[in-house]
C-alpha cells in the first residue's frame, strides 16, 4: 500500500513561491490502475517526484509503512516523457544494467515488449525517434520488476493505434500485484483501462472516483472531469464570438 | 557471528558487482571515442616524428621538436577526452538521473565511480604520450634507447620532465592533483555555473604545464588551482549524498 499523507510541496523560482502541491492525501492499494489527471502545472509530475524523493516535500509518503529510502526505492519504476535513460547506450546494455541493479528484472517480458515494438536491441538510443524512445521508457518501467509503476505522460508522440494496441497488451501481462499510476491527458483512451480516476488541479486532489461506479451512473469519465473541473460548454462560441465579432 | 560476517561480507560484494557494472555503464558510453582520440594522437604525433625525423639530424630533433609540436597535440587529445567526459556526464546526469536515482547504489558513490573513471581515462593520455616519446627517442638514435639517454632526455626536455618529472616531487603533486582536478570537475558534468573552472584548468594546463626545472611560480599557482577543483567536486559529491 502507497500512502501519501498531507503532503505538501513549494517550488521557488524568480518570480517567488509557488505551492505546487496542498495537502494531498492519497492512498494506492496492490493491483490498482489509477489514473492521475489534471490540468498542465495541476502538480501531478510534482507528485510523482515527490513519491520517489526526487523532490523534498513536507508530509509523508509511505509504503507499506516505511518511508522511501534507498532500500525499498526499487519497488517503484517510473516512466516519464522527460525520459530515464542513458542515450548513448543501447537498449541491450541497459538490460544488463537493469538485470545487475534490479533483480526483479522481467526478462521475459523484456523481450516480449521489445519485438512488439518493434525496437532495434543494439542501437543506440539516441537515434530512436521520440515515439520509439517514449516505448523504450515505457519498456523498461515495465520490465524493471517493481511493484508500483509510475508513469508520467507516457505515450506522448506515440501514435493513436500504437497506443491502443499497448493499453491492451498492458492489460494482459500485468501481475496481480503490479499497481500502475499513470499520468495522461488522453482521458477518453484510457477510461477503459484504468479502475480509478484521481484528479488533481492547482495541487489539491479534487475528485476522486471508480470507474466502474461511473459506468454504472451512465456517466463516462470525460463527464466527470468536466464536472468536476467546472468545464463551460459554451466557451469556444464565446471565445470566436469575442475574435472574430459574429454571432 | 559468523552469520553477521557473512551478510557484511555479501553486501559487500554486492555493492562492488554493482559499482563495477555501473563502470561498465560509463566505458561502454564513452570508451569507443577516447580509444580513437589516443588513437588520432598517436597517429598525429607519429606523421610529425615521420616528417620532421627526415628534415633533422641526429640531436638536433631536441626540445623544440616536444615543445612546440609534441605538446599542442597532447593539449588537444587531453581537452578533447576531457570536455568529452564533462560532456558525457552531464547527458548521463540529465538523462539517466531518474534512474541513478533509483539505485542501491548512493549519489556519492556514482560520483566518485565517475571520478574513477576519469582519472584512468586521462592517464591513459599521459602514459599514452610518455611512451609515444620513449619510443620516437629510440627511433630516433636508431638503437634501443639507454636509460643514461632516458634519463638525460627526461631533463633536457621540458615537456618530457613535465610529463614524467622524475626526482622533482613537486611537479609529481602538481601533475597528480592536476588529473584529480580534471577527474573530478569532469565528474561534475557541464551546468550553467560549472564551466568556469573546468575551463580555467584547463586554460592553466595550455599555459603553464611546461614549465623549468625547480619550484616555480606557475607550478604554484597549477597547484593551488587543481586543489580549487578538488574542492568543487568533493562538495558536489556531499551534495549527491543528500539528493541523489
Amino acid at each position: 500500500m502507497l500512502e501519501i499523507k498531507n503532503v505538501k510541496k513549494i517550488h521557488y523560482n524568480k518570480s517567488g513561491a509557488v505551492r505546487a502541491l496542498n495537502e494531498v492525501n492519497l492512498s494506492l492499494g496492490a493491483g490498482e490502475i489509477v489514473g492521475l489527471f489534471g490540468e498542465n502545472g495541476a502538480g501531478k509530475s510534482t507528485l510523482f517526484k515527490c513519491i520517489l524523493g526526487f523532490y523534498s516535500c513536507d508530509g509523508e509518503i509511505l509504503l507499506d509503512g516505511e518511508k522511501i529510502s534507498r532500500s525499498n526505492i526499487a519497488r517503484f519504476s517510473f516512466a516519464t516523457c522527460e525520459h530515464s535513460f542513458f542515450p548513448n547506450l543501447s537498449p541491450e546494455m541497459h538490460r544488463e544494467f537493469y538485470q545487475m541493479h534490479f533483480q526483479t528484472f522481467r526478462e521475459k517480458r523484456f523481450e516480449g515488449l521489445m519485438k512488439f515494438f518493434e525496437l532495434p536491441l543494439n542501437k543506440p538510443l539516441k537515434t530512436f525517434s521520440t515515439g520509439q524512445k517514449n516505448q523504450f521508457e515505457v519498456i523498461m518501467a515495465l520490465c524493471q520488476g517493481a511493484d508500483y509503476i509510475l508513469m508520467d505522460e507516457p505515450f506522448a508522440g506515440n501514435d493513436v493505434f500504437n497506443r491502443e494496441d499497448f493499453y491492451k497488451l498492458l492489460l494482459g501481462i500485468l501481475e496481480p500485484e503490479e499497481t500502475i499510476f499513470l499520468s495522461t491527458h488522453l482521458i477518453e483512451e484510457v477510461e477503459h483501462f484504468i479502475g480509478r480516476a484521481v484528479l488533481l488541479r492547482k495541487g489539491e486532489i479534487v475528485g476522486d472516483a471508480c470507474v466502474l461506479a461511473l459506468e454504472e451512473d451512465g456517466r463516462t469519465l470525460m463527464d466527470y472531469v468536466k464536472e468536476t473541473y467546472g468545464y463551460c460548454a459554451n466557451r469556444v462560441s464565446t471565445a470566436l464570438e469575442e475574435i472574430t465579432g459574429k454571432l | 557471528m559468523a552469520e553477521k560476517k557473512q551478510g557484511t561480507t555479501e553486501k559487500m560484494s554486492k555493492d562492488i558487482r554493482l559499482t563495477l557494472s555501473f563502470l561498465a555503464l560509463l566505458a561502454r558510453a564513452s570508451i569507443y571515442r577516447i580509444l580513437l582520440v589516443l588513437a588520432a594522437m598517436v597517429f598525429v604525433e607519429s606523421a610529425l616524428f615521420f616528417v620532421y625525423s627526415q628534415k633533422a639530424d641526429g640531436y638536433a630533433l631536441g626540445s623544440n621538436f616536444y615543445n612546440q609540436l609534441l605538446f599542442p597535440v597532447f593539449l588537444a587529445a587531453l581537452g578533447l577526452i576531457f570536455f568529452r567526459l564533462m560532456w558525457m556526464e552531464a547527458v548521463m546526469s540529465d538523462a539517466g538521473m531518474y534512474t541513478l536515482q533509483r539505485l542501491r547504489i548512493s549519489g556519492s558513490r556514482i560520483f566518485f565511480t565517475e571520478a574513477f573513471y576519469n582519472f584512468f581515462c586521462l592517464l591513459m593520455v599521459f602514459i599514452v604520450q610518455i611512451w609515444l616519446a620513449i619510443g620516437m627517442l629510440s627511433v630516433h638514435t636508431k638503437d634501443t634507447v639507454s636509460s643514461q639517454h632516458l634519463f638525460l632526455a627526461l631533463y633536457k626536455i621540458e615537456f618530457l620532465h613535465c610529463l614524467f618529472p622524475m626526482a622533482e616531487v613537486w611537479k609529481w603533486l602538481r601533475n597528480i592533483l592536476l588529473l584529480l582536478a580534471f577527474s573530478m570537475e569532469a565528474a561534475c558534468g557541464f551546468g550553467k555555473r560549472n564551466y568556469v573552472l573546468p575551463v580555467l584548468t584547463f586554460l592553466m594546463t595550455i599555459c603553464w604545464f611546461i614549465s623549468p626545472i625547480g619550484r616555480e611560480f606557475s607550478d604554484f599557482v597549477c597547484i593551488l588551482l587543481s586543489v580549487l577543483g578538488i574542492v568543487a567536486g568533493l562538495r558536489r559529491a556531499w551534495l549527491c549524498r543528500l539528493f541523489l
